[in-house]
C-alpha cells in the first residue's frame, strides 16, 4: 500500500516532467513517454498486480489532467501494466536489457494501441508517416530514459524491501 | 545477486477478475464522463487544485533549462552566423533607404483600401501557458486562468498577433486550449483580398522537422489565389470571431477531382514556444453555445 502511494507519486512527478521541463529537451519533436517507462519499471519491480492498478491510477490521472473524456489512457495503461506478467520471471540486471526490450516493447504498444483508439476510428490512415514521426523516436526517446530510470526505481524498491523484510 | 522472489508469476485467477472489473470500469467512465461532461468538471477542479501550483513551478524550471538548451545548441552557429550577417547588414542599408519610401507609400494605401479593420477592438485577457499535453499525439496545452477569471468554453486564444486556437475545456482556474495545428482542429477561414472561403484544418502528417504547416482545402477553383496570401478566420466560422489572422500561404494546387484546390498554410504563431497567451473574452454565438452545453 505505501510503495503504491510512493510508486505513483513518483508516476506523477514524471507526468510533470513530462508535459514540462522535457517540452524543452524534446529530440525530433518528441517527448519520451516517462510515465510509461515509470510504470513498467515498478510493475516489474513488484508483480503484474501491482501494475495493473499503478497502470489504472496513473492513466486515470492523465485523463483528468489531458483529456476531455475520462477512461481511455486508464484502459491502455492498465493493460500495459498487466502485460508485465509475460516478461516478469526474467531476470534483468543491465538496465540497458531492459530498457531495450520491454520498455522499447511497451512504447511501440502504448502508441500502437493510442493510434487504433484515437486515430484510426477516426479515420486516419497514414499508419507510416505516424510510425516515422511519432512512433520510432518517442520509443527511441523512452528506452534512453528508461536506462536512467530503471536503476533510480530498482533502489526505490530495494529500499523499501528493507522495511518489507523488518516487519516480517 | 540473489534471485528475487515472487508472489505472482502467472497470469492469476485473481489478477483476472481485477483486470476486467477495472476495464468495466474504465468503459463506465468512458460513458458518463461523455454523457455528463459538466459534472465531471468539479473532480477535475479537485484534482487540478492540487497538481497546478507544482506543474506552475515545473514550467518555470522549463523556461530555464530550454534557455541554457539553446545556448549549447546555438553557440557555434552564432559566431558563424555572425561574420555572415555584418557583410549582409552592409548590404541590407541600402537596400533599406529604398523600401522606407516605399512603406510610406503602402502605408497610404493601406488607410485607403481600409485594411486595418484588425481585431484590436476585442476584449482581451492574458494567461500563462502551464503545461503541454505530455502525449505527442495531440496539441494542446492548459493556461492558468479558467472560469472564475472570466474565461469559458469555445473563447478564441491569440498569441503574438495571429490566432493560436480554441479553449476547449474550462475549469474553475484552469483551461484546456486546442491549438489549430491539432490533429483534428477545424477553422473556417478566407483570403485576406479575395474572401473566398476555405478550410484550415491541423493534420499531424504535416508536422514535420519544427516547421509546422496547416492543410487548406476546398477552395474553389476559380479562385485567384497566390501563394504568399493571408487567410484570416471567416464570418462563416461558429466557433471563431471573424477577420483574425491564421497565416499566410505557402503552396496551392488543384484537386484530383478538379472542382477544388487545396494547399498549405504556415501559420504566424510559433508553437515551439509558447509562454503567454491572449484570451478574446468574448464567445461568437454564445447564448447559442450556451443552449447546446446545458442540454445534457
Amino acid at each position: 500500500m505505501i510503495m503504491m502511494l510512493i510508486s505513483f507519486l513518483f508516476t506523477a512527478f514524471c507526468i510533470f516532467l513530462q508535459g514540462t521541463v522535457f517540452q524543452s529537451l524534446a529530440l525530433a519533436g518528441v517527448v519520451p513517454n516517462l510515465a510509461l517507462a515509470s510504470v513498467l519499471c515498478f510493475s516489474y519491480q513488484r508483480g503484474h498486480r501491482f501494475g495493473l492498478i499503478l497502470g489504472f491510477l496513473t492513466g486515470l490521472l492523465m485523463d483528468i489532467l489531458f483529456s476531455t473524456i475520462i477512461g481511455l489512457d486508464a484502459l491502455i495503461f492498465m493493460t500495459i501494466g498487466v502485460l508485465i506478467f509475460l516478461i516478469e520471471r526474467i531476470e534483468f540486471r543491465n538496465p540497458l536489457y531492459f530498457s531495450l526490450t520491454v520498455i522499447g516493447g511497451g512504447s511501440l504498444i502504448y502508441s500502437l494501441l493510442y493510434y487504433v483508439l484515437h486515430f484510426l476510428l477516426r479515420g486516419k490512415m497514414a499508419f507510416g508517416t505516424y510510425f516515422v514521426t511519432i512512433i520510432l523516436p518517442e520509443m527511441l526517446y523512452t528506452v534512453l530514459v528508461g536506462v536512467i530510470l530503471f536503476p533510480i526505481i530498482r533502489a526505490i524498491h530495494r529500499w523499501y524491501q528493507k522495511f518489507e523484510f523488518r516487519e516480517e | 545477486m540473489r534471485r528475487r522472489k515472487r508472489k505472482f508469476s502467472r497470469f492469476t485467477i485473481r489478477s483476472k477478475y481485477i483486470f476486467i472489473l477495472l476495464t468495466l470500469l474504465c468503459a463506465l467512465l468512458l460513458f458518463f464522463s461523455y454523457r455528463y461532461q459538466r459534472r465531471f468538471a468539479s473532480v477535475k477542479d479537485a484534482v487540478y487544485a492540487v497538481f497546478e501550483p507544482a506543474e506552475k513551478a515545473f514550467y518555470n524550471v522549463k523556461g530555464f533549462i530550454g534557455q541554457k538548451v539553446q545556448y549549447f545548441k546555438e553557440k557555434g552557429d552564432l559566431i558563424a552566423e555572425n561574420e555572415q550577417l555584418k557583410s549582409e547588414l552592409e548590404e541590407k542599408t541600402a537596400q533599406n533607404t529604398v523600401l522606407l519610401q516605399e512603406k510610406y507609400e503602402l502605408e497610404d494605401l493601406r488607410a485607403l483600401f481600409e485594411l486595418d479593420q484588425t481585431y484590436g477592438d476585442y476584449p482581451k485577457v492574458a494567461a500563462r501557458v502551464i503545461s503541454r499535453n505530455t502525449s505527442n499525439w495531440y496539441d494542446m496545452f492548459v493556461i492558468d486562468k479558467g472560469s472564475e477569471d472570466g474565461l469559458s468554453v469555445g473563447m478564441n486564444v491569440l498569441a503574438g498577433n495571429g490566432l493560436c486556437g480554441i479553449i476547449n475545456e474550462c475549469g474553475a482556474h484552469y483551461s484546456r486550449v486546442r491549438a489549430i495545428i491539432d490533429d483534428g482542429s477545424y477553422v473556417t477561414g478566407n483570403f485576406q483580398g479575395t474572401k473566398e472561403t476555405c478550410l484550415v484544418r491541423g493534420d499531424l502528417t504535416e508536422t514535420e522537422e519544427g516547421l509546422l504547416s496547416l492543410e487548406v482545402s476546398l477552395i474553389d477553383k476559380d479562385a485567384d489565389i497566390k501563394t504568399g496570401a493571408a487567410i484570416v478566420t471567416s464570418q462563416l466560422s461558429d466557433q471563431f470571431l471573424p477577420g483574425i489572422l491564421i497565416g499566410y500561404l505557402t503552396d496551392v494546387k488543384v484537386d484530383a477531382s478538379t472542382l477544388t484546390m487545396s494547399g498549405h498554410l504556415s501559420p504566424v504563431v510559433d508553437f515551439s514556444d509558447l509562454t503567454t497567451v491572449l484570451v478574446i473574452t468574448e464567445v461568437k454565438n454564445s447564448e447559442e453555445l450556451e443552449s447546446m452545453l446545458s442540454g445534457d
